[in-house]
């Protein structure tokens, strides 16, 4: 349909559009976008300025998770399976009713035989079905690591806890024992190991090579903390190579204060000053 | 600088490419905006506000040669919605004081030797809702469905809305001349 008005304006649309907007509208555009940007600029988080943060936080929740994940695998075992085994070696020791020097629960000997000594042939047949008993029992008992790999693990101290744990648990420690702990009384990572493994050694005074231990590891300790220990637990004994080792520590102007100082007043106490 | 670059510009973030498509459109869709909004300085704020909105979501905008189509219809449904804030309605009900007025030849070619100012007064001074209908249909070359659609009127309204102000239009210029 025809329209003339339509006709009209179409002809002479640039006419029409006579108005011009004043330049002000452009300036607070501009101004306006400007606030725009600026807020959210501000408003952006750090995860936004910073890209590659995300990543970042993946990569730390993934090595968290893998190692949550590997010291759950790795205290599994040594919390509860080798007390199960031990438990099952005593279980069967008991009702045989000898006590016995050469059949240890400690588990420590089940790794490393001992050599036997043949008394007689009865003997020998008992030592062999117990032997034989151990070995099953050992065998249907999960297998863990030995005491030793686990007091080398240096990946986690818990690991060495428990072991140390397990050991003063046995209650008899055999020369290996003594040895394993001493070293890792002088030379664990963890103080809270040392102090672990100075306290299972604290409580076998009687044993013959504890003195000359406690000795050699107030010379080498470097942890001030452990030779406090020593020092409180030495000062129970009376020997003449443990005083000297404490007079040279008194004396020794590199020794931390405390332990000079602790050093000193058990020599005082002793008289031996 | 054709318009899809200067959108790219946009997108870049780049002073130029907003100054660039202003300029390009600003005059067009300010005219657009006057023939509905009469006061200037509300259709200055509207202008503002449709090209902020655009620019700020311009990363939305599908087709960049499509810009100035995008920004005006930006520009006119503000236009109609501060319409509505000032309570103008596009009911028939509202303009039936409005009476159709006799002599009126819908055939007739009475704007071919009309000057462009005439036509223009003459279409200024008709009532809000009906100079609305007749700029969408006319200048803006929306279609009755459009524009009934927009201002949530029926489709006949519009029409009958449409040939009533353009009747008003002609008539005015008719009486302009007898004057």
């Amino acid at each position: 349909m025809k329209d003339d008005l339509k006709d009209f304006v179409n002809k002479h649309r640039d006419e029409f559009d006579h108005l011009d907007p004043s330049a002000d509208v452009l300036q607070r555009l501009h101004a306006q976008l400007q606030t725009d940007r600026d807020r959210i600029n501000k408003n952006k988080t750090v995860f936004q300025r910073l890209p590659y943060i995300p990543w970042l936080a993946a990569a730390s929740l993934l090595v968290a998770v893998l190692s949550a994940y590997w010291l759950f695998n790795i205290n599994r075992p040594t919390t509860d399976q080798p007390l199960a085994a031990t438990k099952l070696l005593t279980d069967e020791h008991q009702p045989t009713g000898h006590a016995p020097a050469n059949t240890s629960t400690n588990p420590i000997e089940t790794e490393e035989a001992p050599p036997l000594s043949p008394p007689s042939q009865q003997a020998a047949a008992k030592l062999s079905k117990n032997l034989h008993s151990r070995t099953n029992a050992v065998l249907t008992a999960p297998q863990t690591p030995s005491f030793a790999t686990r007091l080398r693990d240096s990946s986690s101290a818990s690991t060495r806890l428990a072991a140390i744990l397990e050991i003063e648990q046995n209650q008899q420690l055999n020369h290996r024992s003594l040895t394993l702990l001493a070293q890792t009384m002088n030379r664990d990572g963890n103080t809270n190991v040392r102090l672990a493994a100075l306290d299972v050694l604290g409580q076998h005074l009687d044993q013959p090579d504890i003195v000359d231990i406690f000795q050699k590891s107030l010379v080498e300790q470097d942890d001030p903390l452990v030779q406090l220990g020593i020092i409180k637990i030495v000062s129970q004994l009376d020997d003449g190579e443990i005083d000297r080792t404490l007079f040279s520590l008194a004396e020794d102007p590199y020794t931390f204060r405390a332990v000079r100082d602790e050093a000193y007043a058990v020599l005082l106490k002793k008289n031996k000053l | 600088m054709n318009e899809t670059e200067l959108v790219a510009l946009c997108l870049k973030g780049h002073e130029g490419g907003f100054t660039g498509l202003y300029n390009k459109y600003a005059r067009t869709i300010y005219n657009s905006i006057c023939r509905i909004v009469s006061h200037t300085a509300e259709a200055e704020d509207i202008l503002q506000e449709s090209f902020y909105h655009a620019f700020k979501d311009i990363h939305r905008l599908q087709q960049a040669s499509s810009f100035g189509a995008w920004v005006k219809r930006i520009a006119l449904n503000r236009s109609i919605t501060h319409l509505r804030k000032q309570r103008i309605s596009f009911s028939d009900a509202d303009l039936v004081g409005i009476a159709d007025e006799a002599h009126y030849d819908e055939d007739a070619d009475r704007l071919a030797d009309r000057k462009v100012e005439e036509v223009r007064q003459a279409i200024d001074q008709l009532p809000t809702g009906y100079k609305t209908i007749l700029s969408l249909y006319v200048f803006e070359e929306m279609r009755h469905e459009e524009i009934a659609s927009l201002l949530g009127i029926s489709h006949s309204t519009v029409r009958t809305q449409y040939h009533r102000a353009k009747k008003k239009v002609i008539q005015s210029l008719e009486k302009n001349m007898l004057l």
